[in-house]
């Protein structure tokens, strides 16, 4: 490690200048702020009195919740008796794409993604500097089947996508992301026509906040199901640690 | 909130709204994070702002950002890696710009949350360390502590170094 002991002030004022001027922020999203801290104002105003309905109605709401209208997407209603095709292939959640290497997809609003010889690469909110996560990632073990995942925010969604990969030549056909409150999403695979040991999902959510001051999002991704196409789990992949839903 | 509340509320997200996401995004490290945090402690503000002093909003808001994002980091146990470094880059794309921004989000990423943010009060707010006290709610004997130990770390960070040598020998 090179030790700079002349890195100043005047040197670390300058850089942080520099790299906060550089920061372009977009528009000031004020309909959102003022309906947040509405929600806000409302919670902090009623949570004295309703500790104790609060279960109650969580429960009610839990129960109904598979028979309200669905939202956009909505979370996959998964049964245990998914239809067969006559080639012996099960109806799995999630739809595939066979992408080839460069072309461009906007899988959300402000996401624009595309598969390169090793791995994705995207681009969000027009940010001109595209990141990427490759199989060269060193936390990529190709001798077993997993994903290497992250999850950014858009404007009212937010965007979960990975990489999976792992032995064997059977070709993922369909994929369901878990959030932390245990809603399933349908999620999408991106795969390139030539290579079936590897590929790309991606999933968004609802924006959820949880209570404030913490602001938690209820709909965070904490499980990735991958599946084959007979309906058989070719890998599921976990956060490393999952807090529990907070209780209000 | 009556309207003139709700205007003059407007009018200062509108007026603080940039230099808050570039704080922010000193504190995270990332750009959608930061706007997130600047957007849910702006909602925060909005649901107390009539009680909250004329005057007093600049450093209350900075406050809560302050104090948010160190929630944030506090209670979040799930591993999102929002976060524009990637532990390999082998795609040398990006521009010299973007890894210069870069170098500096990662030498403050070593930071804890508290150093981190009383250096980026101290040198990118420009607050006085009894400034910054009462933002993080400690002496500013204690932010000094901060300000010193937090310095010697950005001084062992190679990726910090070499930006102020370009700093130092070219501008």
């Amino acid at each position: 490690m090179s030790v700079r002991p002349d890195l100043g002030i005047e040197q670390l004022t300058m850089a942080l200048e520099e790299a906060a001027e550089r920061i372009s922020p977009s528009a000031v999203p004020l309909d959102a702020i003022t309906s947040h801290g509405r929600r806000y104002r409302r919670r902090r105003g009623v949570l004295g009195g309703v500790v104790v309905g609060t279960g109650a109605a969580l429960v009610v709401a839990a129960a109904l919740h598979g028979f309200g209208a669905p939202s956009t997407p909505s979370p996959v209603a998964r049964t245990g008796n998914s239809t067969a095709s006559p080639s012996g292939e099960q109806d799995v959640p999630g739809k595939v794409r066979l992408l080839p290497v460069g072309e461009k997809i906007v899988p959300l609003e402000h996401i624009v993604m595309w598969l390169t010889e090793n791995g994705e690469r995207w681009q969000s909110h027009g940010d001109p500097a595209a990141r990427e996560q490759t199989l060269a990632d060193r936390r990529v073990d190709r001798k077993t089947r997993d994903s290497i995942w992250q999850g950014e925010s858009t404007t009212n969604r937010l965007y979960w996508h990975g990489l999976y990969y792992g032995p064997g030549t059977q070709r993922a056909a369909g994929a369901v992301a878990t959030t932390r409150e245990g809603k399933q999403y349908e999620a999408h695979l991106v795969t390139t026509p030539d290579r079936p040991d590897w590929g790309v999902w991606y999933a968004d959510t609802p924006l959820e906040m949880d209570d404030l001051p913490h602001s938690t999002n209820k709909s965070e991704v904490t499980t990735i199901t991958i599946y084959d196409s007979q309906g058989g789990i070719l890998l599921v992949s976990k956060g490393i640690e999952t807090s529990p839903p907070r209780k209000s | 909130m009556r309207s003139r509340s709700c205007e003059d509320f407007t009018e200062f997200a509108i007026a603080a709204w940039p230099r808050l996401v570039r704080t922010a995004h000193l504190l995270t490290g990332d750009f959608h994070e930061a706007e997130d945090l600047v957007q849910t402690t702006l909602g925060k503000v909005y649901g107390r702002w009539r009680r909250i002093p004329p005057g007093a909003q600049d450093a209350y808001v900075r406050r809560a950002l302050v104090n948010n994002n160190i929630s944030r980091i506090r209670k979040r146990r799930v591993v999102h890696l929002f976060t524009p470094f990637l532990p390999e880059r082998p795609a040398r794309a990006d521009s010299d710009m973007v890894d210069d921004r870069a170098a500096v989000f990662q030498a403050l990423a070593g930071l804890p949350p508290r150093q981190r943010a009383a250096l980026i009060l101290r040198f990118w707010e420009d607050l006085s360390t009894e400034e910054i006290g009462q933002c993080l709610g400690c002496s500013p004997n204690t932010v000094k502590t901060h300000l010193r130990r937090g310095l010697a770390v950005l001084r062992n960070a190679p990726d910090l170094t070499s930006y102020a040598a370009v700093l130092g020998g070219n501008r």
